[in-house]
C-alpha cells in the first residue's frame, strides 16, 4: 500500500508541476484572446478590459494560479472564452470521445502484437520473424500523420469505412445495431492507424523479451528436463517475460491517450484533439489549460494502471513494497 | 579414436560398461544474417570419448573452446551436426522430442550461474518439484502432491539445505545454497548422468570446496557419473578420473588424471597446468604473507 501512495503522491506532484508549466507558458506565448476584438472598431476599449478583469487575466500570473488552483481542486477548470460555457464539462464530453478511440486502439494493439511478438521469438529467425520485424521497422519509421493520410486517402477511394466525426448526419433515425455499427465504421480509421503506430513498438517489445527469457538459463534447465513447448511459454516464459510487457502497457494507454490528439484532428475524431487545436489557436486559454490538464491526467492515469497491474502480478514488487514497509 | 579411462581398474577395460560414449560430435553455428551470406563456424568438432558408469571425465579449455557446446549437445539442448551420442548404446544425437523423452530424466544439466539457472518467481519447492511434475505420469513416483513434496523434502537434506526453507524465493538463497538447490533439481528424476557446466565457477573457494565435496558424496551414493566442464584445471583435477583438454572445438588430449598432470601432452594443457600452479603460487604467497 505504502508503494502505491507513493506513486499517488508522485503522480500528484507531477500534474502540479504540469499547470504551472502551463500557466507560464501560455504567460509567455504572444497573444491574446482579446487581440481580434481590438482590431474590431465597434468594441471599445473599455468593455475589453471589462471582459479581461471578468475571466480574472487583469490579476498577476501567481495570484491567476492560486485562484485556478483553488477551484481546480473542486473540478472547476475556468471558464471558455469562446464557447462561454465552463471548462470541464465541454473536455469530459470531448474525453469520452479520446478515451473510447485510444481503448479501441489500445486493444486492438495488443491483441496483434502478443502472439505476432510471441509467434516471432519462438521462431526465431524464421520467415514470421522476418516479415514481421520488416513490417514494424516500416512502421516505426513512417511518422503518424503519413500514415493517417494514407489510410485516409484509401478509406475515402474504397468507400468502406466512413470518415471525419464519429456519427453519420441520419445517426437519430438508425436502430441502436445500426448506431453501433456506424460509430464503429467511423472509430475503424483513427483506431487503426493509433494501433499500427503503437503495435510496431509493442510487437518488438515483446518479442525482445520473450526472446531474452527464452535465452535465461532456466528456461535451458527447463528444456534439460524435459519441458514441452507450450508448458515450458506458458509457465516459464510468459510470466516472466510479461513484466516489461505490462510496463509497456501503461506507456502505451498513457502514449495512446495524450498522442491521439493529432491522429484525431487528421481524421476528424471529435476528442481532445481537435479542440485543444483549435482552444491553442484563439487563445482559449483556460481550455488550452484544461485540455493539456486532461492529457497529462490520462498519461498519470495510465502509468497508475501499470504500476498497480505489475504490483498485482510481480511478485518482487510486492516484496519490495512489504519491504519498505 | 576409442580411448577406455578408469580410475580403479585400468587393465579390466571389458568389465565397465561405459554409460555416456560420444563419437564423431560435430557442432557448426551459422554467422551472418538476412543480407550477409551464412558462415558455418565450427564449434565443436570430431569430439570422442566415453565416460564408465560412475567415473568423472572432466572437459577443460580457455573459453571459447567448445566446452559449452559440448556439454548442450549431450544434455540435447542443441541438437549436433553430426556424430553420436551413446547412452548405454542408445544414439540420442539426432531424436526428436517425443523419442527424446525418455532420455531427458536420465541426463541432466547443473548451469554455472544458479541465481539464472532457476526461475526467481518460484520457491526452492516449486524449482525442485518441476521435473517431477512434468514426469508424473499415473502410477508413478511423484504423481501426487504430498508425495512429490516428500521427495523434495529428502532432497534438500541431500544436498544440505533445511527443508523449513522450501517456501522460500529463490532470489533469498545465497549463491552456494543456490548451486545446493540446482543440484537437488538436477538429482530429482534421478539421473544416471550429471553434465557440470561450470557449475562451481561462480563460487568463492570455501563453498566451491564444500559443493565440490558434496559432489564426492553424491557420485557414491546414487552411482552418479559426471562431465565435468570447468576452466580450472585444478578444480577437474580434484574431482575428475580422466580428463580431456578441449581447444578451438577440438579434444587435443585425453587421458587419466595423473597422466595429464604429470606428463602433459599439447600446449593447451601446458597452459591450463601453467595457470593453475601459478594460481596456487599466489595463493601460497598470499597465505605465506599473512603468516
Amino acid at each position: 500500500m505504502k508503494y502505491l501512495g507513493r506513486r499517488l503522491v508522485r503522480a500528484l506532484l507531477l500534474l502540479i508541476g504540469v499547470s504551472a508549466l502551463c500557466f507560464l507558458f501560455t504567460e509567455m506565448a504572444p497573444g491574446s484572446f482579446f487581440d481580434e476584438m481590438r482590431l474590431n472598431p465597434q468594441i471599445s476599449p473599455a468593455t475589453i478590459s471589462m471582459l479581461r478583469s471578468r475571466y480574472g487575466l487583469d490579476k498577476p500570473l501567481l495570484v491567476r494560479y492560486a485562484d485556478w488552483m483553488k477551484a481546480a481542486l473542486h473540478a472547476d477548470l475556468g471558464y471558455s472564452m469562446a464557447y462561454n460555457v465552463p471548462v470541464a464539462p465541454l473536455l469530459w464530453s470531448r474525453a469520452k470521445n479520446t478515451l473510447i478511440l485510444a481503448t479501441v486502439a489500445l486493444l486492438l494493439a495488443w491483441l496483434i502484437s502478443i502472439p505476432l511478438g510471441v509467434l516471432a521469438a519462438n521462431r526465431r529467425g524464421g520467415l514470421l520473424d522476418r516479415a514481421v520485424m520488416l513490417a514494424t521497422s516500416f512502421l516505426v519509421s513512417v511518422p503518424e500523420l503519413v500514415l493517417a493520410l494514407a489510410l485516409l486517402a484509401i478509406a475515402v477511394r474504397w468507400r468502406i469505412l466512413r470518415v471525419g466525426g464519429m456519427m453519420s448526419p441520419d445517426f437519430e433515425s438508425l436502430s441502436s445495431w445500426g448506431k453501433l455499427r456506424d460509430v464503429l465504421l467511423h472509430l475503424a480509421l483513427p483506431a487503426c492507424v493509433l494501433a499500427l503506430c503503437e503495435t510496431a513498438v509493442i510487437v518488438r517489445h515483446v518479442r525482445a523479451s520473450v526472446l531474452e527469457v527464452l535465452n535465461a538459463p532456466y528456461v535451458q534447465a527447463a528444456r534439460g528436463f524435459g519441458t514441452g513447448p507450450a508448458r515450458l511459454l506458458f509457465r516459464h516464459v510468459l510470466p516472466v517475460a510479461a513484466n516489461p510487457a505490462i510496463s509497456l502497457f501503461g506507456f502505451s494507454l498513457a502514449g495512446l491517450l495524450s498522442g491521439s490528439l493529432m491522429v484525431e484532428v487528421v481524421c476528424g475524431w471529435p476528442g481532445l484533439g481537435p479542440l485543444i487545436l483549435e482552444a491553442t489557436l484563439s487563445r482559449d486559454l483556460y481550455l488550452v489549460i484544461g485540455g493539456i490538464m486532461f492529457s497529462a491526467l490520462f498519461m498519470v492515469g495510465g502509468n497508475l494502471i501499470a504500476d498497480i497491474m505489475l504490483l498485482a502480478l510481480d511478485p518482487r514488487i510486492r516484496g519490495e513494497a512489504s519491504g519498505a514497509n | 579414436m576409442s580411448i577406455y579411462l578408469h580410475k580403479h581398474s585400468p587393465h579390466d577395460q571389458s568389465a565397465v560398461a561405459s554409460l555416456l560414449r560420444v563419437q564423431g560430435l560435430c557442432k557448426n553455428y551459422r554467422r551472418g544474417g538476412l543480407w550477409q551470406r551464412q558462415m558455418p563456424i565450427a564449434a565443436v568438432c570430431s569430439v570422442a570419448f566415453e565416460i564408465p558408469r560412475g567415473q568423472t571425465l572432466a572437459l577443460v579449455g580457455e573459453s571459447g573452446s567448445g566446452k559449452s557446446t559440448l556439454a548442450r549437445c549431450v544434455t540435447r539442448l542443441e541438437r549436433p551436426d553430426s556424430g553420436q551420442i551413446l547412452i548405454e548404446g542408445t544414439d540420442i544425437a539426432q531424436l526428436h522430442s517425443r523419442e527424446l523423452a525418455p532420455f531427458r530424466s536420465r541426463i541432466q544439466m547443473v548451469f554455472q550461474d544458479a541465481a539464472t539457472a532457476m526461475n526467481p518467481r518460484f520457491s526452492a519447492l516449486q524449482v525442485i518439484e518441476e521435473p517431477l511434475r512434468i514426469h508424473a505420469t499415473g502410477e508413478q513416483v511423484g504423481s501426487d502432491r504430498p508425495n512429490r513434496r516428500e521427495i523434495v523434502r529428502s532432497l534438500m537434506i541431500e544436498v544440505g539445505i533445511s527443508p523449513d526453507w522450501m517456501h522460500r524465493p529463490i532470489g533469498h538463497f545465497s549463491g552456494g545454497q543456490r548451486q545446493r538447490l540446482a543440484l537437488a533439481r538436477a538429482l530429482a528424476l534421478r539421473p544416471q548422468l550429471l553434465v557440470l557446466d561450470e557449475a562451481l565457477s561462480g563460487l568463492d573457494l570455501s563453498t566451491q570446496a564444500q559443493i565440490a565435496n558434496l559432489l564426492l558424496d553424491l557420485q557414491t551414493s546414487h552411482c552418479l557419473t559426471y562431465l565435468f566442464i570447468s576452466h580450472d584445471l585444478a578444480l577437474a583435477a580434484r574431482l575428475a578420473d580422466s580428463i580431456g583438454v578441449m581447444s578451438e572445438g577440438e579434444l587435443v588430449e585425453l587421458g587419466p588424471t595423473q597422466q595429464i598432470l604429470s606428463n602433459p601432452n599439447h600446449t593447451a594443457t601446458r597452459t591450463l597446468l601453467a595457470s593453475a600452479k601459478s594460481a596456487a603460487a599466489n595463493l601460497a604467497a598470499i597465505t605465506g604473507a599473512s603468516a
